[in-house]
């Protein structure tokens, strides 16, 4: 039975919605109406538990399903459910129409009608993951990472990059800390990653799933192996290169220029009476890390306190342990502002000429050693690691994560981590929590059984051009060409939808979310409203269902009212939308189309964002050449900090 | 049995620690002393290094097995079977019993039933009673019952019985009888194996920083209050005034303020050159001009593209630490030797905006500052096995750090406590 149940919010949206017009109104539309007071109380569920079975189709006109549909994600017996936010995206915004907010939810309501019969039971898809680990290692992190999990019982390889010894550990990981806390980290840490199973060796392939990879390795004596593992872990270090200056300061051509790393070894030869004078230098057209510039700070404090006179030039020195700076200062090191413009070497030594940027002040040093602040760059092997592997590196050259707020170990692929300096350069405390931070994810997806759930996308083999659109589509490595078959790998997908708008045949169906039903729904929403609201103008918002869809809930609450007429239609991911259903909804007549996504790089689904402003983008110049309105159609981030969103994108002319 | 373990603070760090560990079947009494989750980013709006939300959580196993984020409002802190959420409470004494804790904690009426009100905000409507709003600037006011910011979590709202006449209008109105004027205070036993330390920092208020008149003008303001300005749910609605309600074309930031100070905080506060260029970012947007006097940029590489983005839009910046902020003809003047040029210089602005350390809360509170070292912050491990802290309560940083910390941390209380698989 198709049944609709509303519910009143402790008897308040009355308010602003005529209840009893709505029952007779969309009637026929159902088989039976319920209204209830407060549907989110145990009263209303417990209600709800006796009124739908299994086999219901249901809408529900209540608050957004952010709120109500947590609960009735577990209480509902049926999974046909779709949800009209009453609250939110009607009665809150339009407080001071009430004819119209009700012929609003009238429309809403008749287009979850039709919503509810394209449901279809969502896919579930076997959680199985292969419970061993791999790590790419070279850092400190790795070992961390090596010797939690086998802490937790987890079977892990660390795979060394060929040229990397162990013994290395200390002398490639120096600039993390001081040299008595490293050490004494690297040999806790060796005791206790004792059972890790290492190989020599490089990753030649990657293949399966997440859960369940292949990888192919290459020993370095010659022999090839293939392991399966469910998660992998690049927990690589960092490596000091020289500056963009170094040639200017005469590195490599001369024993006096040297870089900060090899600094302490010149200190450490050093006898007590031959006190030298030492220009130490940043590039000032470089942006130091946190890490490098405590690094300094303990070279030079280290430098001073040997006897030399050491001068440090620099435009921002940055630590995040202030103390070291005091330090530096305390043990004599001279600080000046301003950056090396010109190196000579002279029989009395190298002269440094420093300007001042601003006033051109000019300052000449004539020093025994230059020392160039080196620059921490990802290992050397991280671009063709990144290759095999399908993953995206930052402007760096560092391996990007997922998304740089909440997600600082998940890379573009679902089961493969970073952890430490494969990531940035870090001190030893924050890599050290790093690499804790991917264990912890990778522990989670291994012991993770059961099954998840979700619309997934189907390709019609008929349709299929085997153009591999999809294929690339895809953020997330979902689907694949194999032999003349596209594949859908379920335990990578999101259920986002992407491939579906790629799709140039639109051989691919996406569960519950037909082309068909896009079509449909926008059509009956502009008939109801013409029906309803004569000529008055109408948008539409096609928005992705999470931060556009939060920023309207949001608009709701934080009070932020905007004219009726105005109907959001959600979409798994904004990079779901493709020119197809924009100019459906021209066609129909909307005023203004609006495609609503998450902020510039912040997709859930990591490309939906961009995407949908390369649609849009298509779309203008399409009606620009067929002479139409380009501003009709408009793309735009919506997020739940900017409430008012809603209210600027919707106003209506006149 | 399960295993319990004890969150203070419900900031990101804390709740995000407080999910990991619910998600690997710890149980979690989460408490937080204010009435909503969020700590500080409940003030901020919108946050580096992404430039989205700062209410948004990292999301747990039940939404996309962890994959995703999620909006405070529809994460499900308040949703999860093991997770319990105590808000307006206070720890008021911890003991140890067996090498396990007995906590003891303290909570304030909210006067509003959380698992009876509808959110309907209707008794919010009918209450006379204004007062000035805590989030609010610029004379934003609230009801005596209010919900702090609308992405709050609890959604519920909560009333002020300082302010509030006990008229019982609010009580009429809730048809679900979610309202109790008589509510008391509460007290409550918790046994746990584990404490973490998330409650955070603070930033602290700039009142007697000489040479700085923050008392005396209230265009002197803070980040946080800035924050609030540009918020386009705040009372300004997003417009940046002055107090005399003009709009702002001027604005001058202060770093360091007391931050990197012998005399006042030690430590280098970390986050306030980046909040700095974020805002400065946001007001340039607006066309509004912005200079800022620093000492060193210490901006994280992951916040890289905001001093980037500070330069292209024109922000100017002049190296050197004003000595003094002072009111001329109702204006906040700085006055600050530029370290370049060696000139003195004095620049008049509509606002001046300090960035003052964030200094600890966790020191706040009797029962547990033995846990804090220096300069008020604890380390990741307190006392293996037992106590441990994360996020700002080790000490300022940016969000990605916390979060990681926070994620360590939940790996390390489930290792101690449980082991392995
Ligand atoms: S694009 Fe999205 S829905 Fe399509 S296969 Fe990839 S992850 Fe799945
Ligand atoms: S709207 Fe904001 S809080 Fe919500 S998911 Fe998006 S960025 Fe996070
Ligand atoms: S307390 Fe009552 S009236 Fe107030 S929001 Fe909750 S349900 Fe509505
Ligand atoms: S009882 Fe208090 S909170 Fe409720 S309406 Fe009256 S004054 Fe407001
Ligand atoms: S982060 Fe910047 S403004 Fe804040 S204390 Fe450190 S140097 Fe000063």
């Amino acid at each position: 039975m198709k049944k609709l149940i509303l519910c009143t919010c402790n008897k308040t949206l009355t308010k602003w919605l005529d209840f009893a017009r709505i029952e007779k109104e969309v009637g026929s539309t159902f088989e039976s109406i319920h209204i209830h007071d407060a549907l989110c109380l145990e009263e209303g569920l417990t209600f709800l538990d006796a009124e739908v079975s299994k086999d219901d189709t249901v809408v529900i006109g209540a608050c957004t399903s952010q709120i109500i549909g947590v609960p009735l994600a577990e209480r509902l017996k049926s999974e046909l459910v779709s949800y009209v936010p009453l609250r939110e995206h009607v009665a809150w915004v339009h407080k001071d129409d009430q004819k119209g907010a009700t012929n609003k939810a009238l429309v809403l309501l008749n287009d979850a009608a039709i919503h509810v019969d394209f449901l279809e039971p969502q896919t579930a898809v076997d959680i199985e993951m292969e419970k061993k680990v791999l790590i790419v290692g070279g850092g400190i992190a790795g070992l961390k990472v090596a010797s939690d999990l086998l802490q937790l019982g987890i079977e892990v390889t660390l795979l060394e990059p060929p040229e990397f010894n162990s013994k290395d550990y200390l002398e490639k990981n120096q600039f993390m800390a001081d040299s008595s806390t490293l050490k004494g980290v690297v040999k806790d840490l060796k005791t206790t990653s004792k059972g890790v199973k290492k190989v020599c060796g490089t990753i030649s392939k990657l293949s399966g799933r997440a859960g369940l990879y292949s990888v192919s390795l290459k020993r370095d004596n010659g022999k090839e192996e293939e392991i399966l593992v469910g998660a992998i872990i690049i927990a690589t270090n960092s490596e000091h290169s020289p500056p963009s200056i170094a040639k200017m300061c005469h590195y490599g051509k001369t024993n006096q220029t040297l870089l900060l790393s090899e600094l302490s070894t010149l200190i450490a030869k050093q006898t007590a009476k031959e006190s030298k004078t030492i220009f130490v230098t940043q590039d000032p057209s470089y942006h130091d890390s946190s890490v490098a510039g405590s690094y300094l700070l303990r070279e030079v404090t280290y430098a001073a306190e040997k006897g030399n006179t050491v001068i440090v030039a620099h435009s921002d020195i940055h630590t995040k342990d202030e103390n070291l700076y005091r330090a530096a200062r305390k043990s004599g090191v001279i600080f000046i502002r301003g950056s090396l413009e010109k190196v000579s070497k002279k029989k009395k030594g190298l002269v440094c000429r420093l300007e001042n940027t601003l006033e051109s002040q000019v300052r000449e040093f004539t020093v025994d050693y230059l020392v160039l602040q080196t620059q921490l760059k990802p290992w050397s092997g991280t671009r063709p690691l990144a290759d095999t592997l399908g993953l995206n590196l930052d402007r760096e050259g560092f391996i990007k994560t997922r998304y740089a707020k909440m997600k600082p170990v998940q890379t573009s692929k679902r089961g493969i981590f970073i952890a430490g300096n494969a990531k940035t350069p870090m001190n030893l405390n924050d890599a050290l929590a790093s690499a804790s931070n991917a264990s912890l994810e990778v522990f989670k997806n291994l012991i993770a059984d059961g099954e998840r759930k979700g619309w997934i996308p189907v390709v019609d083999e008929e349709l299929c051009d085997l153009c591999d659109a999809c294929v690339e589509a895809c953020p997330n490595d979902a689907l694949r060409h194999e032999g003349d078959l596209i594949k859908h790998i379920p335990m990578n997908c999101e259920f986002c939808g992407i491939c579906v708008s790629a799709c140039p045949t639109r051989a691919i169906e996406f569960q519950s979310h037909s082309k068909d039903s896009w079509l449909t729904r926008i059509e009956s929403i502009a008939t109801k409203h013409k029906k309803l609201e004569g000529q008055k103008p109408f948008s539409l918002v096609y928005a992705c269902s999470e931060c556009a869809n939060a920023s309207i809930d949001q608009a709701g609450f934080a009070g932020k009212g905007y004219p009726t007429g105005s109907y959001v239609i959600q979409f798994p991911c904004a990079g779901m939308v493709s020119p197809i259903e924009i100019l459906k909804g021209l066609v129909v007549g909307a005023e203004k189309i609006i495609v609503a996504h998450c902020p510039p790089g912040g997709c859930h689904h990591q490309t939906g964002d961009h995407l949908s402003e390369l649609v849009v983008k298509f779309t203008q110049d399409m009606l620009k050449s067929i002479g139409q309105d380009p501003s009709r159609v408009k793309a735009t981030y919506m997020i739940a900090a900017l409430p008012n969103k809603m209210q600027e994108e919707v106003a209506h002319r006149g | 049995m399960a295993k319990t373990a004890v969150v203070i603070g419900a900031g990101l760090a804390g709740i995000q620690v407080a999910q990991q560990l619910t998600d690997l079947g710890i149980v979690v009494h989460l408490i937080e002393k204010e009435s909503i989750i969020g700590g500080l980013s409940t003030h901020l709006g919108r946050v580096f290094p992404t430039g989205d939300c700062a209410l948004c959580l990292d999301a747990s196993t039940e939404i996309f097995d962890g994959q995703h984020r999620r909006c405070q409002y529809r994460g499900l802190v308040t949703e999860k079977k093991n997770l319990k959420l105590h808000t307006m409470t206070e720890i008021k004494s911890i003991t140890e019993v067996d090498g396990n804790f007995k906590i003891s904690i303290k909570s304030q009426p909210r006067y509003v039933d959380l698992d009876r009100c509808v959110v309907c905000l209707e008794c919010i409507e009918v209450c006379d009673v204004k007062t000035p709003d805590e989030y609010g600037i610029r004379g934003g006011t609230r009801k005596s019952i209010y919900r702090p910011v609308p992405q709050g979590v609890p959604l519920a709202p909560l009333i002020d019985m300082e302010h509030c006449t006990k008229c019982g209008k609010c009580v009429e109105i809730c048809k679900v009888n979610a309202i109790d004027l008589e509510e008391k205070e509460s007290t409550k036993t918790i046994k746990a194996d584990a404490l973490i330390l998330a409650t955070g920092v603070e930033e602290k208020i700039p009142l007697d920083f000489p040479g700085y008149e923050y008392r005396t003008s209230d265009d002197i303001i803070t980040h946080a209050e800035l924050a609030r300005l540009l918020d386009p749910a705040g009372s300004t609605n997003g417009v940046v005034t002055t107090s005399s309600g003009n709009n702002v074309s001027e604005v001058t930031m202060v770093l360091c303020v007391g931050s990197r100070d012998l005399d006042a905080s030690e430590y280098c506060s970390q986050a306030c050159c980046t909040y700095s260029l974020k805002h400065a970012d946001m007001l340039r947007d607006r066309g509004i001009d912005v200079t800022i006097c620093y000492m060193d940029l210490r901006v994280p590489k992951s916040s890289e593209h905001y001093l980037t983005q500070a330069r292209e839009k024109g922000v100017k910046f002049l190296r050197g630490k004003p000595d003094r902020v002072v009111i001329r003809e109702g204006k906040p003047v700085t006055i600050v030797e530029d370290t370049q040029s060696q000139k003195r210089m004095q620049i008049e602005s509509d606002l001046v905006v300090l960035a003052s350390p964030l200094a600890s809360l966790g020191i706040e509170n009797d029962s547990i500052t033995d846990f804090f070292a220096e300069y008020g912050f604890a380390h990741r491990v307190v006392r293996e096995g037992k106590i441990y802290a994360c996020g700002t309560a080790t000490g300022p940083t940016d969000i990605p750090t916390s979060i990681a910390e926070a994620n360590a941390v939940a790996l390390k209380v489930y290792s101690d406590l449980i082991g392995g698989v």
